[in-house]
């Protein structure tokens, strides 16, 4: 809810000051005589406690990004929280990111970088070698384990309502497990069609369809891949940092099985392991074309996903890299 | 969800204390859902009590005392970060409420709301419709009717022109569209910002009483200026003599110079035990019961409402002023 800054009847000379110290003065109300203002305490930059309230305001603006699935971007972090003590930056985010697992059960994870797809992005990523090798941007991924993350605790978000909010937590989970298991790039029409099968290619429970890959787009699950260095045009769906982030392998995992049910093949747990390159990760391979198993991607697959599926499986191997 | 790559717990999530993984499992369903009644809480509590303790637990198994100590549980942590899980009972039909609220409102947690700045001011002008134009000492509606709320969607000259220490604010703010304010109110609505009663008025939900308490009151009440003898104030918003929660759909007493009110539902245990006739507690007036606060000054009273001397044209930005 905004902040309702104005009072209009209260005499003249009072008036600018009313505004500045709305907020101030409402922190004072509640704030005990040590937990000093966060906005005068970046002012005397003080070293007691201020730590604490840096972290403090990272972790709420943590929790409002999150909310908006916006990436906490560590430009905007540096803006909007650290202010003139930018300098701070690896502490805060430590301890933010403590309270935040402490306290909430969650924590920041980094977003991998973009991948560098077409001739023309590799190129224009082999010029700037001054490139920054991490993305800093982070997402909120729970940290609990997976006994917690049930639908009846954590529930899609209400906004705008639960049944739009669970069917496009199925459709991403479900185009991020598509482009995963064909081996981490899909044709556009080879979507579409996929789309067309489910009776999803023009409308859905969400939006239609060309708003609703938009939005997946612009909230990082996939990625739109445009090349025409080989003379026509070819369109690539990948999955995008925040869908390796929130849909990891142990997601698409659960979904797949959720699919095929209790008429599993017994190696069901090997073939997606196989589809989605698990063994080969770590030894990098030339071809992963996948065996997918689409062929029973009926409308079944709209099975809503639990909850909005955060694993740290792939987090886990960023984490040491993080905490240098 | 069986399958679980990664089964060794988390070494900072410490489960054995005071503060576990069933608390941070709690708060995570409140992030989700930001507003839930007492009933709604008891499956959440008895899934993550389940999951907590390996044993199944019912819904039935949750009794009030267990929802308040997790409630408590949380908030010892949330206090730091300006967070806090509130309760209050609804104006009208007394179900227990409980809401994730921010004790401050700064500039990142605006962004939370997702609204774009014009929106923000959209909001913030049906609040002041709500609690100054709708909320005169005759007629304290203290909600907005449909086409009230499709009027402010343009930025009024009357606005603009009283609009004092927020005067730049007030100028920047665009219209927005019929179908932006229609869409800004839907969802205020929907997440628990907003009720639409079947009338069409849209007043404060108990989310927003709650989150807002504070700040309604330092913005719509003036205390009296000390300095001046004259000047009494102006208290806009008033508490129930019985619960002592913001009323703005209730009773008040038929003195309109008395501030004394009442909750419907109040009265009731209010006049309980009092024999005879019932009567105001603050003034001893006779407590008639039909003077309203709420959208029932307009559906209720009759046309010939005493001496009010008010029209319906009252409630247009022009006449409004000549209360002040």
């Amino acid at each position: 809810m905004p902040p309702i800054s104005r009072k209009r009847r209260a005499p003249a000379n009072e008036e600018s000051e009313t505004t500045i110290s709305f907020t101030q003065q409402r922190n004072q109300q509640r704030a005990s005589p040590d937990d000093e203002d966060d906005s005068v305490e970046e002012e005397q930059g003080n070293g007691s406690g201020s730590l604490n309230q840096l972290s403090k305001g990272l972790v709420r603006y943590a929790l409002a990004c999150e909310y908006s699935r916006m990436p906490i971007k560590r430009q905007d972090i540096n803006q909007k929280v650290l202010g003139s003590h930018s300098r701070a930056f690896k502490h805060v985010f430590a301890a933010a990111n403590a309270q935040l697992v402490e306290t909430f059960g969650m924590e920041m994870v980094e977003l991998p970088n973009r991948e560098k797809v077409t001739v023309r992005q590799k190129r224009a990523a082999a010029a700037s070698e001054s490139q920054a090798k991490t993305s800093n941007q982070w997402v909120l991924t729970n940290a609990l384990p997976p006994k917690y993350r049930v639908p009846e605790i954590i529930a899609p978000p209400r906004i705008p309502t639960l049944e739009v909010e669970s069917a496009y937590v199925g459709l991403y989970t479900l185009i991020v497990a598509l482009i995963s298991l064909s081996g981490g790039s899909l044709p556009e029409n080879k979507l579409e069609r996929y789309l067309k099968r489910m009776n999803a290619d023009q409308s859905t429970p969400v939006d239609r369809t060309d708003k609703l890959l938009a939005r997946m787009i612009k909230e990082g699950y996939i990625v739109k891949i445009k090349d025409s260095s080989a003379g026509e045009e070819i369109v690539d769906y990948m999955v995008g940092p925040r869908g390796k982030v929130e849909v990891g392998d142990d997601a698409i995992m659960g979904f797949v099985k959720t699919v095929y049910g209790d008429g599993a093949m017994e190696d069901l747990e090997q073939r997606v392991e196989r589809s989605l390159g698990i063994a080969e990760r770590r030894v990098p391979s030339q071809t992963q074309r996948a065996v997918n198993g689409n062929g029973e991607a009926g409308p079944s697959t709209q099975t809503r996903r639990p909850g909005r599926p955060r694993r740290r499986s792939r987090s886990e191997q960023e984490r040491g890299e993080e905490s240098e | 969800m069986a399958y679980d790559p990664d089964p060794s717990p988390r070494p900072d999530l410490d489960d054995t204390g005071a503060y576990n993984n069933s608390h941070r499992a709690f708060l995570q369903a409140f992030l989700s859902h930001s507003v839930l009644t007492a009933d709604e809480i008891k499956p959440i509590l008895a899934a993550v009590l389940s999951a907590h303790e390996g044993r199944p637990m019912l819904e039935g198994d949750i009794t009030a005392p267990d929802i308040s100590q997790y409630v408590t549980a949380v908030n010892s942590r949330l206090s730091s970060l300006d967070l806090e899980i509130r309760s209050t009972r609804s104006q009208t039909d007394r179900t227990l409420i409980y809401a994730l609220v921010n004790t401050t409102s700064d500039p990142l947690t605006q962004l939370a709301t997702t609204r774009t700045p014009d929106e923000i001011s959209y909001v913030k002008r049906v609040l002041d419709a709500m609690f100054e134009t709708n909320n005169t000492r005759s007629r304290e509606i203290m909600a907005v009717s449909s086409v009230e709320a499709a009027n402010l969607a343009k930025v009024g000259r009357n606005r603009q022109s009283n609009a004092n220490e927020d005067g730049e604010e007030a100028s920047q703010a665009k219209n927005l569209s019929l179908n932006e304010a229609e869409k800004v109110l839907q969802e205020c609505v929907e997440e628990g910002w907003f009720l639409r009663s079947r009338a069409g008025y849209y007043s404060l939900a108990p989310r927003a009483l709650m989150e807002l308490r504070a700040l309604l009151k330092e913005t719509y009440n003036e205390p009296p200026d000390p300095e001046d003898a004259e000047d009494e104030g102006v208290t806009r918003i008033r508490d129930c003599e019985g619960c002592r929660e913001i009323v703005t759909v209730g009773q008040r007493c038929s003195d309109r110079e008395c501030g004394c009110r009442l909750h419907d539902h109040c009265t009731q245990q209010f006049f309980r035990n009092q024999t005879g006739e019932r009567k105001c507690p603050k003034c001893k007036e006779e407590w008639t019961g039909n003077s309203f606060v709420g959208e029932k000054v307009v559906t209720r009273t009759r046309p010939s409402g005493r001496g009010s001397g008010a029209g319906p044209s009252r409630r247009t930005d022009e006449t409004a002023d000549l209360e002040d």
